[in-house]
């Protein structure tokens, strides 16, 4: 009996799904910082290592950009041979470890030599998000999408700084960020911090010139939690700040 | 033997007395004959004794080399769960194998916990779950250790590790151990390292809500 359960136990362990490719990260432990961004491998094909380079160094100045602009002690950490498959490697457990270690965000990309319906050849930049707090509240039947990829295409011919125009994430990596540290702050109880990050996050996503599906779902999430922020401020007896006003609105706008 | 003999009363009236005496030898005494007994049986008792020695001897032997082996058998396993370039699945087959291995497998398993990451993590506790299924007292003894330390030895992430698989399991005696941490929680005491200052710090208040939150979830657990 003991040897079944024994059995059954490294059989049920042994099942996980074969596709996941998160490997360990250093960076993930580091005590120094509870508010951290990583930026996984971004993986190419051998013919497009220039543009694999233009990518990471694109996005660690977008990043670098995020962290000057978000006024939060966000430490930005590179994870070298992490190469996530897609957003269901991000299951509840792994999400939750990484929430446990402060983790807000984790980026990672691919660029790869695709055809189009047409046959022609093309060169696309995807870049996968995952916004950890966000990540969590839909894996507990939220709808707003909290890991995603977003793909960026361009003829080959295209040089590259063209393409890396389009992937260029300030705006939209900003709004991720703001949206991370607000999600945290609410689940801390921290009312000020949050509101004021939620509803930066919701303005910052109103900016994006080409906003996706996930973009959209992710502006109702924001307006939502900002205007939880108020109530649930008020609803706190040992707060005393701000939001108890009565002259403060549940909309940010 | 018959005896006669003739007395006279007091009158000198001459009469016989015939009285019949037996003499019966003495009995040999109905004790244990020791020397022969000893004798029967020491080569038994000396069979018995030398059985016996030679099975302890054997089964520390056999103990020795089932040691040795599971040392052998795990080696390989853990060097592939510690490994830099580990996925979350050779984590979890890796740690799940050496669950099979039972109680010896928990002082490696909770060693590897004190470095563990979102990776490894919950490959390791998973692991701990399957060998406390089976033995609970093997897993419950070292993470209630762990969590008895409340120095900061101990980073508060194994802490977080042991109150999960200790609530699992549902280990005998844990609920008081539980009962106190969530005390210390409450009063602030727990501290944790700072690499940075080298000084023990408080932990701060997000942290203890995540253990608070796992605390309350372990009390829950039926015991």
């Amino acid at each position: 009996m003991r040897t079944a359960v024994v059995l059954l136990a490294v059989i049920v362990g042994t099942a996980a799904p074969a596709f996941a490719q998160i490997t360990p990260c250093s960076a993930v432990n580091d005590p120094s910082s509870r508010s951290k961004i990583l930026l996984d491998d971004i993986v190419s094909d051998a013919s497009l290592q220039n543009l694999l380079q233009s990518l990471t160094s694109r996005l660690e100045a977008n990043l670098e950009q995020v962290r000057t602009e978000l006024g939060v002690q966000l430490k930005v950490l590179p994870c070298a041979n992490r190469r996530p498959t897609g957003p269901s490697d991000f299951n509840r457990t792994t999400v939750s470890e990484l929430n446990v270690r402060g983790v807000l965000m984790e980026i990672w990309g691919a660029t790869t030599a695709v055809k189009d319906q047409q046959g022609r050849p093309l060169n696309e930049a995807s870049i996968g998000y995952v916004i950890v707090p966000v990540r969590l509240d839909e894996l507990q039947q939220q709808p707003a999408p909290g890991a995603f990829v977003i793909p960026h295409r361009a003829q080959p011919s295209t040089v590259v700084d063209d393409l890396i125009k389009l992937v260029d994430q300030a705006g939209r990596l900003g709004a991720y960020a703001s949206l991370a540290v607000g999600s945290k702050s609410l689940r801390s109880s921290q009312w000020d911090e949050a509101r004021k990050q939620l509803c930066a996050a919701e303005a910052q996503f109103t900016k994006l010139k080409v906003p996706t599906d996930a973009d959209a779902a992710l502006i109702k999430y924001a307006k939502k939690l900002a205007g939880d922020a108020v109530t649930r401020a008020r609803a706190d007896a040992q707060y005393s700040g701000f939001l108890k006003q009565e002259g403060v609105a549940l909309s940010c706008s | 033997m018959r005896l006669s003999m003739d007395v006279h009363d007091t009158a000198g009236a001459p009469h016989q007395v015939n009285a019949t005496v037996e003499l019966k030898q003495a009995e040999p005494e109905k004790g244990i004959d020791w020397p022969a007994w000893i004798g029967a049986i020491s080569p038994i008792l000396l069979a018995i004794v030398g059985l016996y020695f030679t099975d302890t001897v054997r089964v520390g032997f056999e103990r020795q080399q089932l040691q040795l082996a599971n040392a052998s058998g795990m080696q390989a396993l853990l060097v592939q769960l510690l490994g830099d370039k580990v996925s979350q699945t050779e984590a979890r087959a890796a740690a799940s194998t050496l669950a099979a291995f039972g109680p010896p497998a928990v002082a490696p398993l909770v060693t590897a916990l004190a470095d563990a990451d979102d990776v490894r993590t919950p490959a390791i506790e998973g692991a701990l779950r399957a060998i406390g299924l089976n033995e609970p007292t093997a897993v419950c003894g070292p993470l209630l250790s762990i969590l008895e330390h409340q120095t900061g030895r101990y980073s508060w992430l194994m802490h977080r590790s042991a109150i999960r698989v200790i609530a699992d399991v549902r280990c005998p005696q844990a609920r008081a151990l539980l009962q106190t941490y969530k005390q210390a929680l409450a009063a602030s005491t727990l501290k944790a390292f700072d690499p940075a200052t080298e000084e023990w710090k408080p932990l701060p208040p997000e942290i203890v809500d995540l253990l608070k939150a796992d605390v309350d979830r372990a009390l829950l657990e039926p015991k």
